[in-house]
């Protein structure tokens, strides 16, 4: 009844896969999603960066309503170039400034609220896949 | 977290079946844990597109493939790319020497019997006995048709048991 081929199936059968695999695949999709963030946050900081630079050159090139209006068609002076300096000076630093918290804080926001959610989640996954029946 | 808790209820469900089902393509174990990993990562990456109810048709499909790449990979690293390499070459290959060479435990004599079937038909037996799927399932999961399955299967278990009757320890221990 008990012939060699039964016993061996039942040799077989009696394999589990190692407790450390599910662990090593957590780890491995934290890892990814980590990434995956990190990739979405350099993107939108890269979209961010190149509206910003559209605008910045398009506010300077763009025909003011002050030389359009302007009867005599007098060509700017020392002092407009200088305001105009002065001005795309400030936008450049304010977008930049923007920028950079928008960076921080995204990232800071990504670490907080993403990670560990996902990190817990996990391990009690792992616990209770780890723990005897 | 929905999607989480899926997945940790299917890795719970099928990562013993299909370390098995590795472990009987790939020969090592070590080859086998990798190819679970990499299965359950796929799994989890795939799981928003995948329909639940072929599931597992689809894990097993993927270990397979997974598996069939790994031994064509070690072929490579043996010889030049150029070589056709056949079925008879991919069985060679399937199963690491060194393990084969180490038959200390009950398993790893089980493992080294299994290996000497031709890998369609070891694949076959492993899901069925092993695994417990069903032709349809295993139709399924190794896309060949059912009659197919089953002839393999047949063939299979003719087989093992010409190589179980030749050994020793499998005999003996089955009459005791």
């Amino acid at each position: 009844m008990d012939d060699p081929l039964k016993k061996l199936i039942r040799e077989l059968r009696s394999e589990s896969c190692p407790a450390s695999v599910p662990d090593q695949v957590s780890q491995r999709i934290a890892r990814e999603a980590a990434k995956k963030f990190s990739g979405v946050s350099l993107l939108a900081s890269f979209v961010l960066g190149a509206l910003a630079v559209v605008l910045v050159g398009t506010s300077l090139f763009w025909p003011g309503t002050d030389r359009v209006d302007d009867p005599c068609g007098e060509t700017p002076t020392l002092s407009d170039s200088g305001k105009v300096l002065e001005q795309t000076h400030g936008v450049l630093a304010a977008v930049g400034h923007v920028l950079i918290r928008a960076g921080g804080h995204a990232e800071a926001a990504l670490r907080k609220e993403a990670v560990p959610p996902l990190l817990r989640s996990f391990h009690t996954a792992k616990d209770k896949i780890t723990r005897p029946l | 977290m929905i999607r989480e808790l899926e997945f940790q209820l299917l890795c719970r469900r099928h990562r013993d079946e299909l370390y098995r089902f590795a472990r009987a393509m790939l020969g090592s174990p070590a080859d086998a844990e990798d190819a679970t990993q990499e299965v359950l990562l796929r799994l989890w990456n795939h799981l928003p597109t995948l329909r639940l109810l072929n599931i597992r048709a689809w894990l097993f499909l993927t270990t397979r493939n997974f598996c069939l790449d790994q031994i064509r990979r070690r072929s490579w690293a043996v010889q030049p790319a150029d070589d056709e390499i056949s079925d008879e070459r991919v069985d060679e290959l399937a199963v690491d020497p060194s393990l084969a060479a180490d038959t200390t435990t009950r398993l790893e004599e089980a493992h080294e019997v299994l290996a000497r079937l031709p890998e369609s038909l070891r694949s076959v037996f492993v899901l069925y006995e092993v695994n417990q799927l069903r032709y349809r399932e295993i139709a399924v999961a190794l896309q060949i048709p059912i009659n197919t399955v089953k002839v393999r299967l047949l063939r299979a278990r003719q087989q093992l048991n010409q190589h179980l009757s030749k050994e020793k320890s499998w005999t003996t221990l089955s009459k005791s």
